[in-house]
């Protein structure tokens, strides 16, 4: 039996106005080399100058990681040669920002801590273009944009707790506001390392690049398990390389080797001083830090009863967790909330191919709603309808129901009068239901609804066909 | 003083003294100081900006007549060595590399030199990339040494120093990674300091070895080099290298008694000897003096040449990579790919001594040889405090700038080693980051000037320069001119 062993880089993009070490600005689909400068270009005699506001996001991300800040990181060169990267090396660190800490996931069967080697600083490369005539441009624009790598403990076991795991991990960095850790921009970018063996010793590991989802990681690690598990079943062994994920064909790809790059001699940068933080810095970001993921999660269960399905959409979306809450805080019942927002609200969004912000009713409607459910003026069914009909008019549930005489008849003259219209109508089966076929029970339940447009208390309905039935 | 002996031999107090009085045009200065430049052909200069520095000099007397005169260089002609950049004008680091490459903003001294009304005329020959001992490496051919045009001004900022012996300018910047100010003003009769790491911004110097790089001036005086230093030090937001320490200001020579340490590098038997003679003598002047001098034992010079060769050369490797033919600068005709391009673009646009540098560094920082990295740092931290030490006994340390006088041309550009060797009493205080100053001590018997290197601890440039400005109170090797 094969285990898989994954572990994970992730490099995101620090959210800051301006670049790590000069004061271009960050800006995504800028016009090609138009946020550049003699720094960034690397332009001989030039020096970098510490983002503070980079450190300052990269700290707050390292607390909410649990991780042990170094109060003295060294920034260091990593060097090669390509287009993009326009000093011949890219300054990184050596002794990182933090490390050790974790993060915590739900794998289904329980809570597992993912732990973390380190956080480190770095500067992002340039970005190169290949014409069809076999030309070649660099984009600098992004040359020297702030970035957190977060690299993981081998830890993970397979692809649906590595998923779980950067969900978490990105979550964290966008509630502490670190970045907007947007995959499709490059925000957010995955590398997972995966070996597989049949014992305590770890097998070859590879590399996957080109992950530009979780839907890709997911279906990058399952594809590489599978396929080293199959080279060496075919007596084959497994080579050290980095592969490229093809969205296309679903497969990893060998990617081909540049030259030396095995060879980053690194040293420590000489043209900066060592990063010295104080606990005060640390301080000030701790108490910058708002309730975090995994924090959020355990409480929106305990607290509001919901099921953990429904806190991981809460957790994922905190603007839709927002108006969870203060429904309920308007009086909603949460559970007729959380239906509501992930089965109606989300739904009808998804319908019309719309945004949460595009809707127009607020959580006192959904508290209203609740209302004109407890007063019996109108039942569920009708409630649902009325909120997925003024989603996006804002309408007042109340008018609404007024407007379009969807009030709840509980008269039971009225409901008296259907049933024996039902029953007339429907005599043979009152007589099978009469010889025990009891299930027929919710027939005419459903029929008398019908009848009176669905508006009739299903409980009124309930007693009064029974009374009648059982007086025949 | 004529005004032939004032802009010969002035100091820039006495110039600029004689400028806002109207006794001497700036126009006039600065034509001068080109015409010399011209009329003595040492190929200091790699440009002269004449029609630029004329028009700034005309402007210059127009503030005269108005009675608009500021800055403490108003009106001084001087010159940037050609790895300090100045917005708009070329910056070739005497490289073929760079020979076409314009600086697109200003480096933090000459804006600092600029704000004070410094006129620049030119920029000054080096070793490529400063990297030599004798500016023979550079693009454009060798710096001849005014005092004998046979043998080298010493480098690498050879240019500079060149043309302040030889009054083509008043002062000139210089750069210094193991000796490049110290030992050519030394080879050259000027005065020529390196600052304490950290105190002159580097923003704008084209790195060599970032942990070593310092610029400094090179003067006609020690209380030259003073007023230029304390226009161009002070913490910088761009060089974060650069230390948040009191800015210096220039302060008037107040005699005291000196605790003076002499180094025994003195007593070494490769000391030329006619330096040993013309320190010995000067060394007993300052007993006589009063000042109290003592002999202390180090072997640093056994040492620093191959750390500081270790170091200097593992960062040149890493800060000389961006020249790779992709944004500015030299780049090959042909190649078949992106990796050929590179090699041909970097075979071709660098000379041989900047290679054999890189290749040097670039294997040095490989993984396998880490151990020989982190041993040269623990050297040179034992270089510090062993200096530091001293420091808390001695206010002076002294030691010969060089073992020898300039040598001649070709002598020693086909042996690296023994070129290399030049750097081993300077590059001491880049490895420890302490300042340290070379000022003229003397003769050899061929009339070749001699140099005497002054070092205090970090940051004391204050003792540093009294002690220099006591020396050249009692003596007038600073102000001999060589024969035209």
């Amino acid at each position: 039996m094969y285990k898989a062993t994954i572990g994970i880089e992730v490099h995101a993009q620090i959210k800051t106005k301006t670049k790590m070490f000069c004061g271009c600005k960050v800006e995504f689909l800028g016009k090609s080399n138009t946020n550049i400068c003699p720094v960034c270009m690397g332009e001989p005699g030039t020096l970098p100058r510490v983002n503070k506001r980079a450190v300052e996001l990269a700290v707050r991300t390292a607390i909410a990681l649990h991780a042990r800040i170094n109060m003295r990181s060294i920034f260091a060169r990593k060097n090669y040669f390509y287009p993009d990267l326009p000093k011949g090396y890219q300054i990184t660190q050596s002794i990182p920002l933090a490390e050790g800490g974790y993060v915590e996931i739900d794998t289904g069967n329980g809570k597992k801590k993912i732990a973390i080697t380190r956080l480190h600083i770095e500067e992002d490369a340039g970005k190169l273009f290949h014409t069809a005539e076999g030309h070649s441009f660099v984009d600098f624009n992004r040359s020297g944009v702030p970035l957190m790598e977060i690299v993981s403990e081998p830890v993970i076991k397979n692809e649906k707790e590595a998923v779980a795991y950067l969900k978490r991990l990105r979550q964290i960095v966008r509630y502490v506001g670190s970045s907007d850790a947007d995959m499709e921009k490059g925000q957010f970018r995955c590398e997972p390392n995966i070996s597989v063996s049949k014992d305590e010793n770890r097998g070859t590991k590879t590399e996957v690049k080109n992950l530009n989802s979780l839907k890709a990681v997911e279906r990058a690690i399952k594809y590489e398990i599978s396929r080293q598990i199959k080279t060496i079943d075919r007596g084959e062994i497994i080579i050290q390389q980095t592969m490229l994920w093809d969205k296309k064909r679903q497969m990893a790809i060998p990617m081909r080797k540049k030259e030396g790059v095995n060879e980053y001699r690194y040293f420590k940068e000489p043209d900066l001083i060592p990063l010295i933080l104080n606990d005060g810095d640390i301080e000030k970001q701790r108490k910058s830090i708002p309730e975090l993921p995994g924090e959020k999660f355990d409480r929106l269960i305990k607290q509001y009863g919901i099921k953990k399905e429904e806190a991981e959409i809460l957790v994922e979306f905190p603007y839709i967790a927002s108006f969870f809450e203060k429904s309920v805080e308007s009086g909603c019942s949460p559970k007729y909330a959380i239906g509501w927002i992930t089965t109606d609200i989300l739904g009808e969004l998804n319908k019309a191919g719309k945004k949460f912000s595009d809707i127009k009713t607020g959580p006192s409607h959904l508290a209203a709603l609740n209302k004109l459910i407890d007063n019996k003026t109108i039942n569920m069914n009708i409630a649902k309808n009325v909120l997925r009909s003024i989603i996006f008019t804002g309408e007042d549930g109340n008018d609404y129901v007024k407007a379009n005489n969807l009030a709840q008849v509980t008269d039971e003259n009225a409901i008296e009068n259907a049933v024996k219209e039902l029953i007339e109508e429907n005599a043979k089966e009152v007589e099978r239901y009469k010889n025990g076929e009891e299930k027929l029970f919710g027939f005419f339940v459903g029929q008398v609804m019908k009848k009176m447009r669905g508006k009739a208390n299903p409980g009124v309905v309930n007693k009064v066909l029974k009374d009648i039935l059982n007086r025949r | 003083m004529t005004e032939n002996e004032l802009l010969l031999n002035g100091t820039i107090g006495q110039i600029l003294s004689a400028v806002k009085g109207g006794n001497i045009t700036v126009e006039g200065t600065v034509r001068f100081f080109i015409e010399r430049i011209k009329k003595n052909n040492l190929n200091t200069f790699i440009e002269i900006y004449e029609e630029e520095a004329v028009k700034k000099a005309r402007e210059a007397d127009r503030k005269v007549a108005a009675g608009d005169v500021r800055g403490a260089f108003f009106g001084i002609p001087f010159a940037l060595k050609d790895n300090i950049a100045v917005k708009g004008h070329k910056l070739t680091c005497a490289s073929n590399m760079l020979r076409d490459y314009t600086a697109t903003y200003n480096s933090t001294v000459y804006e600092k030199i600029e704000a004070e009304g410094g006129i620049l005329i030119g920029r000054t020959n080096m070793d490529e990339f400063a990297m030599g001992s004798s500016t023979e490496t550079s693009f454009y051919g060798s710096t001849l040494n005014p005092w004998d045009r046979n043998r080298v001004p010493g480098g690498s900022s050879g240019g500079s120093a060149a043309a302040v012996a030889a009054r083509e300018v008043v002062f000139a910047l210089g750069s210094d990674t193991g000796g490049s100010i110290r030992q050519p003003a030394a080879f050259c009769g000027v005065t020529g300091l390196k600052p304490t790491y950290g105190r002159v911004s580097r923003y704008g110097l084209v790195a060599f070895a970032s942990s070593l790089d310092q610029i400094g001036p090179i003067c006609r005086s020690a209380e030259d080099a003073e007023r230029v230093f304390s226009v161009i030090n002070g913490f910088d937001k761009k060089d974060t290298t650069s230390k948040e320490v009191e800015k210096y200001d220039f302060t008037d020579y107040s005699p005291k008694k000196f605790k003076v340490a002499v180094s025994n590098d003195l007593n070494d038997t490769n000391l030329n000897p006619d330096i040993k003679l013309s320190l010995s003598n000067l060394l007993n002047d300052i007993k006589r003096d009063g000042h109290n001098v003592e002999g202390v034992d180090f072997d640093f010079s056994k040492y620093s040449v191959p750390v500081y060769q270790i170091l200097s050369c593992s960062e040149a490797s890493s800060n000389l990579a961006r020249y790779d033919g992709i944004r500015y600068g030299y780049r090959t005709e042909k190649y078949d790919s992106l990796f050929d391009m590179y090699k041909k673009t970097r075979g071709e646009g660098f000379g041989e001594e900047v290679k054999r540098r890189i290749l040097f560094g670039t294997y040095i920082l490989m993984a396998k040889n880490s151990a020989l990295y982190a041993s040269s740092f623990k050297v040179a931290r034992l270089i510090r405090d062993k200096l530091k030490g001293t420091f808390e006994k001695y206010d002076i340390l002294i030691t010969p700038t060089t073992f020898n006088p300039a040598f001649k041309f070709g002598e020693k550009i086909d042996d690296p080693i023994q070129m290399h060797h030049s750097d081993a009493l300077t590059s001491i205080c880049n490895l420890s980051g302490n300042p340290g100053i070379s000022i003229p001590a003397g003769f050899s018997r061929e009339g070749l000037p001699i140099g005497l290197q002054i070092i205090t601890k970090r940051f004391d440039e204050k003792t540093m320069f009294q002690f220099a400005k006591y020396l050249q109170s009692k003596s007038n090797w600073h102000r001999a001119l060589p024969e035209e």
